[in-house]
């Protein structure tokens, strides 16, 4: 008897285990590609207007349009506050709960009407709590990182819509993260919990401002033997103190493939990376979004055949790809996105009823 | 609910035939009174309430024939807090069926899937719809997929302030896209409550 009692408990163990570790695993996730909302397979859930969105557990969204600025709104969509401004590329929220955004200054520069990124930090109510302007930083930014100076400015090639004025651009800052607690501040004290990490496409440079967005603590180029003009997006640092970084046209043999590497920064090592191998074709030239999920597989995005949405293991194995539903009409393939990302949304979508 | 118990409102259907429907919307806090009666000429309506949640949220009825409609009631707004709340609907609503061009992949398709039509905000008289418009959704009741293989239904909605009962309701009607457009608004204040 005292054995069939040991089995008992055993078993009530395993079942309390299996429970625990269900439950784990149903954790609601979402997907947000620009300012939509999909299940992980792929289906649409909710769709705001606008390009790029914050949800907050509230109900909260903040929305932004290109041309028209940023805007908050309450659960039953009623405007809060909204602010004229610029914004591209994406929006962040930092671990106390401020926004991250990245926007852009004009000004006649050597004679030329030119774009300079400005990354703006607001707080809920949308004060402004800091910012840098790249052009208010010039000598700080070419002080920093003499190849700026040697690549002046580049052509001006998107979103005349909003800036029609624009001929030329300064800098290409194409992702914003706040950078978490991790082993590598130990070593380069910019990684410190907080700062906030930039990365500049145009130049192949990543900047690290500290958490006002006062001064530049830390600047470097990524890969610095690489031999070519290198274009990267959603450079973020890892818990572990790695960079992740969507690499857009990596030269492998004969052929430019976009890769997503992990690289130690401290041990200037490339510790990971992925390409598809054989026939399989991975090529998105402008854009890309990538982020390590809690189960340590890969979701990012490819544009190579129009948006996709892929989940790859850290063998490289494909678990999943849907396209975006969003199609040309005239290519009938799937528009193109900035990232995708997984979230769980779940308490937003449940007090958030849409537009 | 406070100011919504025994007040009512007309769902109106579209076509020639003004016939009306009342929707009983009484305390949520009771068990759901709520009933679609049978609108003469019009059998899609004809619905049972099948959700609610807390004080103000959406109130759901399915009808036959995968009609759906969400009531959405806000009590104590002034005509002017309801104007400028369905002014910023369809602002929301325009940018999001007619999107500016995209700053990297160019401009994006204006489908006519996207949305039959935005109607303006209209200046009708009291108890009169503030604006209605109609657009495509899918089947998960999701506008702006702008994507014919998803877009599987048809929608109407109207923004409907009662000034003699000050409330507000925005009234969601979805339907199989197969039919034609419902062209009159869907809703309007019972005259009752106009005065």
């Amino acid at each position: 008897m005292p054995k069939r009692g040991g089995e008992v408990r055993l078993w009530i163990l395993f079942v309390i285990l299996g429970l625990h570790f269900s439950a784990a695993a149903s954790v609601p996730r979402q997907i947000q590609v620009g300012c939509s909302i999909l299940d992980v397979n792929g289906k649409l859930l909710r769709s705001f207007s606008g390009e790029f969105c914050r949800y907050f557990p509230d109900g909260k969204v903040l929305l932004s349009h290109g041309t028209t600025g940023l805007a908050l709104y309450d659960s039953e969509m009623k405007l809060l506050w909204e602010r004229k401004m610029h914004v591209h590329h994406m929006l962040r929220e930092t671990n106390d709960h401020k926004l991250l955004v990245l926007s852009s200054s004009v000004h006649l520069f050597r004679n030329v009407m030119t774009r300079f990124d400005k990354i703006y930090k607001f707080d809920m109510n949308g004060n402004v709590e800091g910012s840098f302007d790249f052009f208010a930083n010039v000598h700080d930014l070419e002080n920093a990182n003499p190849l700026l100076l040697a690549r002046g400015l580049g052509p001006y090639e998107w979103d005349h819509v909003a800036l029609p004025e624009v001929h030329w651009e300064y800098s290409h800052a194409n992702s914003v993260f706040e950078i978490p607690l991790s082993p590598a501040a130990k070593s380069i004290p910019a990684f410190q919990a907080g700062n906030i990490i930039v990365n500049v496409s145009s130049a192949n440079y990543i900047l690290i401002l500290d958490k006002d967005l006062k001064k530049i603590l830390y600047s470097f180029t990524y890969l610095p033997n690489f031999d070519g003009d290198l274009v990267t997006h959603d450079v973020q640092v890892l818990k572990n103190g790695h960079l992740l970084v969507y690499v857009n046209n990596r030269q492998i043999g004969n052929n430019y493939v976009s890769t997503l590497e992990e690289f130690d920064q401290v041990e200037k090592k490339l510790v990971w990376q992925f390409h598809p191998k054989r026939s399989a074709v991975f090529n998105s030239k402008f854009s890309g979004g990538v982020q390590i999920l809690d189960d340590g597989n890969i979701l990012y995005s490819d544009t190579t055949r129009g948006g996709e949405v892929v989940e790859i293991n850290r063998q490289g194995q494909e678990l999943m790809r849907w396209s975006v539903p969003w199609v040309d009409p005239k290519t009938s393939k799937p528009l193109g996105l900035q990232e995708a990302k997984q979230l769980d949304l779940s308490q937003f979508l449940q007090h958030n009823r849409g537009i | 609910m406070k100011n919504l118990k025994s007040t009512f409102v007309s769902l109106v259907s579209g076509g020639p035939i003004w016939a009306a429907v009342i929707v009983s919307l009484s305390s949520c806090a009771t068990a759901p009174r709520e009933k679609w009666m049978a609108i003469p000429g019009y059998p899609n309506l004809r619905g049972e309430f099948v959700a609610t949640s807390d004080e103000g949220a959406v109130k759901k009825f399915k009808g036959s024939n995968q009609d759906v409609v969400w009531i959405l009631p806000q009590s104590g707004l002034s005509e002017v807090e309801a104007r400028t709340r369905v002014r910023g609907k369809l602002d929301l609503f325009n940018d999001l069926l007619h999107p500016g061009p995209d700053p990297y992949y160019g401009k994006r398709p204006e489908s006519p899937t996207c949305g039959e039509k935005i109607f303006s905000e209209n200046s009708a008289g009291p108890g009169q719809p503030l604006a209605v418009i109609r657009l495509y959704a899918t089947e998960g009741f999701v506008y702006g997929s702008c994507n014919p293989k998803l877009d599987v239904l048809k929608s109407q909605i109207t923004w409907l302030y009662c000034p003699a009962s000050k409330n507000f309701y925005e009234v969601k009607y979805f339907y199989p896209a197969s039919r034609g457009w419902v062209d009159a608004p869907l809703a309007q204040c019972p005259s009752e409550a106009v005065r």
